[in-house]
């Protein structure tokens, strides 16, 4: 919203002692944010009202001429100029050598086709306050030649824009009016009451009936005659100008005018074609409707509209109808006043797809007390452009929800809270004044009564009040203080801290990649590998891709088919949501995208990297167990389980052989899931220290031969079932492939009470043999 | 006998000492520490001498064994040293560059959470899939309140939505620990919005919450300097100035100097000097209240951090877009730390 500080200097007393530029900055602090600052004029420079003496054609083009001006200098001054509207007699503005305009260079004495010309006359473009350059802009006649054109037209102005956001609780901030009344606070000036016209005798009624007193608060109405001027003058063109309006006619530039003044919308009907004027719900109808913009609207079931008894007029609170506008030959208007629900605006306006400056300001919850200033507000500036209206009925009133003040107690204790430093019971009235609200001092709390313009939602308890105090006393007076010291531990979750552990630990220990992907699956992908989510949850109000992921994986393989595009050999990782029915689970996911034939040592080191971080972080050894994963596109054959404590908490597998070679030819994809809260809900284990033996231990290595195909997994259950006193454990040592798989084995034999002696050893060696060969296996001393 | 037992010294010294090759001292070994060697049989004929000669000749004999011996050994080790096979590599081969990383937000979200983590703070998280409760209600955002239409919600087909901010952890951690209380919350958000440079539908926050008795709008103005102290390295220039969030009251927009032009203003902070880095404000009495938290005793702030924001200014990323793109080769300079 652009905000003219010309017209804000109206309404505050002594304002031309504030410095306006530092003052923005301060409101920012205190009220809003301002998003620009512009300075307008200070490109207009000498710039004179002239009257055209002479007009004749340039001898050398067949568009421009030559005129001579009275600029109020010594000599009449020769000026060469294009435009087409040139007239003797005519009041120009007129740039003199040295002066300038807008978009154009310093204005120096050049040669145009052989004639020298002395200055440049303007078009209103050229002086900034309009787009118009369809010609010079003739000036009244009443205006001085010679004199400097600002004299006359306020074209110096700082026009700043204020963040529509930051005032989205502020109804009251959504028109001049309104923002000098924070300014008047902030710089402690008093604000001035609005000149208005009040002396209406009129008793004429109109008809105006409302019928849906749910959504229309209040609706004022008059009727005004006579009115015969059909332009605003020119310091009100330059008003709306500068405040992102155009100039259109009188009576409608009067309505936006009051709207950017006092922030409440007015709408004109031309009253002759107006009778009753009813305010209802279009309810289960849906209507056809021509806009003010010319535009065929389908208006929705449950809007509220105006109607001439049954035919629809407006749309309340949104936009006018093209059957009941002022035109050329209006002469007399329906003035409507009037106040809807801001929700219901809101929602009527998304439904249409329609935000106009009105519903924009409606929506923010307006006071309806100013409906009837608005009124006399536009009587006043009417009369002032044109003096010969009449009043022709009474201000029509209907006023069905009846807004009381806010009434707020604010403890002095609840204050002292929240602002530390104390502030003496003058201070606090002082600066609620300031801002239009009542205060009553009691011994223990401040009785505080909002104005109307602020009980509509923004002011409702204590804190709101406090905000205040404290915006107007300043933030940065407030001395900054710490806690009160607090040593107690505290417990928590260990989510985010476990999930971060994890990430750093594959980050450190592997050359894998840590990815986010989205929380949503990319459906050409589910179609390309034949992957049937159709049962997953889904977001309503997304158009493609809306189908929720409970399948980590997926997401990071889509990431794969990109990658491999331009690298060979990778590892990345995430841990993410998945959303499962109605549950969320933090998966870890990894995809280590390797060559085929190097694809059993990746694998190996995966199930390495998931039992080295599970012995790092909870200091437990997982189980990997052969066994089916319920997902289509991993061979199974591949799948492993991840136990903890004998549950499971992930998978070690890889992807189906179609899909990794999508990625290049020759690939391997191996992929890891845990899940984060099964892990979470696993305790560390507390290590008990254990005192070695003091004896010797014996190692005996063993080499155990397997078909070419059979699991060493077989073989491990065989082995630990096997229980001898002697035996402390086993570990592998050695793999050898050629017709057999020959695995080398070593046994560490011992005790904590002797030294074993030869027959003791012995006897072992025979038990263990004995137990290998019963179970199939064939065994071979290494000696 | 000891004349003899120090010739013998010399003798062997000089022959250790010119002995170059294993097998030589070998010979030098058996010659002198042997059975049969000279020094041998002066041991043997330790018997026949009286008690004071035979302690004499007894220690010198063994003084002189066992430095012969030791200089056997140092020798030895001298000449296998140089003889063995020579360690024989190129020590100026290049290290591998190719290291894991993690995620730019990873990396910023631990940096803030650390320096919460000092200043008392436990780190809570919250589902991504939140319920109308947590998202808005329980904040303080009814049903017709347009910061509804502010925030574009991603609906779900069961009632809930995709969470649009961090805050709902603020609800879910007074319900859960009471008063006092001291979290931050880091995780991921939604909004509905179109995808561009600028713009993504999924971004990171880290919502920080601090409730107790007492707590005032000036510990609120000292607890975020010093977290952007933390942040930044060094103290800040800080201001407070009013913001409109429904679930604080009064709600600030913190800025900071602009780290940019240093305050002097630029086109980054709209030559104003100071760039908006943090929405914050006093916890709406309504929200404390809604999570059993009596706002007569208790009073508190909340202040969210964009982290994605952080992550891009700090890694000089221009499209935010990278962020989510799983693209290796933008994601692989990041690092750890």
């Amino acid at each position: 919203m652009y905000i003219s500080s010309n017209r804000l200097k109206k309404y505050i007393k002594n304002s031309d002692k504030i410095d306006w530029l530092s003052m923005w900055n301060k409101f920012t602090i205190h009220s809003a944010e301002i998003d620009g600052i512009e300075i307008k004029g200070s490109d207009i420079k000498n710039v004179v009202v002239a009257e055209i003496k002479t007009v004749e054609k340039h001898p050398n083009s067949d568009h421009l001429h030559v005129v001579t001006v009275d600029a109020g200098t010594n000599e009449d001054l020769t000026i060469v100029c294009g435009a087409p509207n040139l007239y003797v007699g005519m009041r120009v503005p007129c740039a003199l050598i040295g002066g300038s305009l807008k978009g154009l260079p310093k204005v120096e004495k050049i040669k145009l086709r052989g004639i020298e010309s002395n200055g440049v006359l303007a078009s209103e473009k050229e002086l900034g306050i309009s787009d118009n350059h369809t010609g010079i802009m003739e000036l009244d006649k009443s205006y001085q030649i010679g004199e400097d054109i600002k004299k006359y037209i306020p074209i110096d102005d700082i026009v700043v824009e204020i963040d529509n956001k930051s005032l989205t609780n502020r109804p009251d901030m959504w028109g001049h009016y309104g923002i000098a009344r924070e300014i008047a606070a902030i710089t402690g000036n008093a604000l001035l009451p609005l000149d208005i016209y009040d002396k209406i005798n009129e008793t004429k009624s109109l008809n105006i009936k409302v019928e849906d007193s749910v959504n229309c608060n209040r609706y004022s109405g008059i009727e005004i005659g006579n009115i015969s001027k059909k332009e605003a003058d020119i310091e009100m063109k330059v008003f709306l100008y500068y405040c992102g309006m155009r100039s259109v006619s009188l009576l409608v530039d009067l309505t936006n005018y009051l709207m950017l003044e006092l922030g409440t919308p007015m709408h004109a009907f031309d009253s002759k074609k107006v009778n009753n004027i009813v305010v209802k719900n279009t309810g289960d109808e849906e209507n056809k409707f021509v806009t003010l913009d010319n535009i065929e609207r389908t208006i929705p079931k449950n809007t509220l509209m105006i109607y001439d008894d049954n035919k629809p007029i407006a749309i309340a609170g949104i936009m006018g109808g093209i059957n009941s506008e002022i035109d050329e030959d209006t002469n007399s208007i329906l003035l409507e006043s009037a106040n809807f629900d801001a929700t219901f605006i809101r929602k009527s306006a998304v439904a249409l797809g329609l935000r106009t400056e009105a519903s924009t300001r409606y929506e923010k919850s307006l006071d309806p007390n100013l409906t009837i200033l608005a009124i006399k507000r536009f009587l006043y500036l009417l009369k002032e452009q044109d003096e010969e209206i009449t009043i022709n009925s009474r201000i029509e009133d209907v006023y069905p929800n009846v807004l009381t003040k806010k009434e707020v107690t604010l403890t002095k204790e609840m204050l002292r809270k929240y602002i530390d430093v104390s502030l003496d019971d003058e201070t606090v009235t002082s600066i609620l004044k300031s801002l239009d609200f009542e205060v009553e001092v009691k011994e223990n709390a401040y009785l505080v009564t909002a104005p109307t313009y602020r009980s509509t939602k923004d002011i409702t308890n204590e804190a709101d009040i406090i905000e205040e105090i404290a915006r107007i006393y300043g933030y940065d007076n407030l001395e900054p203080k710490p806690l009160k010291l607090d040593l107690v531990a505290r417990d928590g979750e260990n989510k985010y801290e476990l999930e971060y552990e994890i990430k750093k630990y594959i980050a450190t220990t592997t050359n894998f990649h840590e990815v986010h992907s989205y929380l949503w699956y990319q459906k050409d992908l589910l179609n390309k590998y034949n992957i049937n989510k159709d049962n997953n949850l889904k977001i309503t109000n997304k158009s493609d891709n809306n189908i929720l992921r409970d399948d980590l994986t997926i997401s990071l393989f889509e990431m794969c088919l990109e990658n491999s595009k331009y690298i060979n050999e990778y590892g990345i990782f995430e841990i993410g949501s998945c959303i499962k029915g109605d549950d969320e689970e933090r998966v870890l996911a990894i995809l280590n995208v390797c060559q085929e034939q190097s694809v059993d040592s990746h694998y190996h080191d995966l199930k390495q990297l998931i039992y080295n971080l599970i012995k790092t972080i909870r200091n437990k050894k997982v189980v990997f167990t052969p066994s089916n994963i319920d997902k289509s596109y991993l061979q199974n054959n591949y799948s492993l389980n991840i136990l903890l404590d004998d549950e499971v908490i992930g998978y070690i597998s890889l992807l189906d052989k179609k899909m990794a070679r999508d990625c290049h030819k020759k690939i391997a994809v191996v992929n890891v899931e845990l899940y984060i809260e099964k892990l979470l809900n696993v305790e560390k284990n507390n290590i008990k220290y254990v005192e070695p033996s003091k004896y010797p231990i014996t190692n005996i290595d063993y080499t155990i031969i397997l078909e070419k195909d059979e699991l060493y997994n077989n073989l491990e259950q065989v082995l630990n079932k096997y229980n001898h006193k002697y035996l402390l454990n086993y570990q592998l040592i050695d793999t050898y492939e050629d017709t057999v798989k020959k695995i080398t084995i070593r046994f560490n034999i011992g005790s904590y009470n002797k030294t074993l002696t030869g027959n003791e050893i012995t006897e072992f060696q025979n038990d263990l043999i004995k137990y290998i060969r019963e179970n199939k296996y064939d065994i071979v001393d290494n000696k | 006998m000891i004349e003899k037992l120090n010739i013998l010294r010399e003798k062997a010294q000089s022959e250790i000492n010119v002995s170059n090759d294993e097998q030589s001292l070998l010979k030098v070994k058996s010659t002198y520490l042997g059975k049969d060697s000279e020094i041998s049989s002066i041991m043997k004929q330790l018997k026949d001498l009286s008690i004071e000669e035979k302690k004499q000749v007894g220690q010198l004999s063994n003084e002189i064994k066992n430095e012969i011996s030791n200089l056997i050994k140092e020798k030895l080790s001298i000449i296998e040293a140089n003889s063995s096979k020579k360690i024989s590599f190129d020590h100026t081969m290049p290290v591998s560059d190719d290291t894991g990383t993690l995620h730019p937000i990873t990396i910023v979200a631990e940096e803030v959470v650390k320096i919460l983590k000092k200043m008392g703070f436990i780190i809570v998280t919250g589902p991504e899939m939140e319920s109308d409760y947590y998202n808005f209600e329980g904040l303080n955002i009814a049903e017709n309140h347009p910061a509804r239409d502010m925030q574009d919600t991603y609906w779900l087909e069961n009632g809930k939505l995709l969470r649009t901010h961090t805050s709902p952890c603020q609800v879910r951690a007074m319900e859960k620990y009471g008063a006092p209380l001291r979290i931050a919350a880091p995780g991921r958000c939604f909004r509905n919005e179109d995808l561009d440079a600028c713009h993504e539908n999924t971004f990171f926050q880290l919502e920080g919450m601090v409730i107790d008795k007492e707590v005032s709008i000036n510990n609120l103005i000292y607890v975020m300097k010093n977290i952007l102290k933390g942040i930044y390295n060094k103290d800040v220039e800080v201001r407070l100035r009013p913001g409109f969030f429904p679930f604080v009251e009064p709600g600030f927009e913190l800025d900071i100097k602009c780290p940019i032009c240093d305050g002097k203003g630029c086109p980054t902070c709209k030559n104003s000097g100071w760039s908006e880095l943090c929405p914050c404000g006093m916890v709406h009495p309504k929200v404390l209240e809604a999570s059993g938290i009596d706002p007569k005793v208790y009073s508190g702030f909340a202040f969210g951090i964009g982290l994605t924001r952080m992550a891009m200014f700090k890694y000089n990323i221009a499209d935010i877009r990278v962020l989510n793109s799983g693209n290796i080769n933008s994601l692989k300079q990041i690092g750890i730390e």
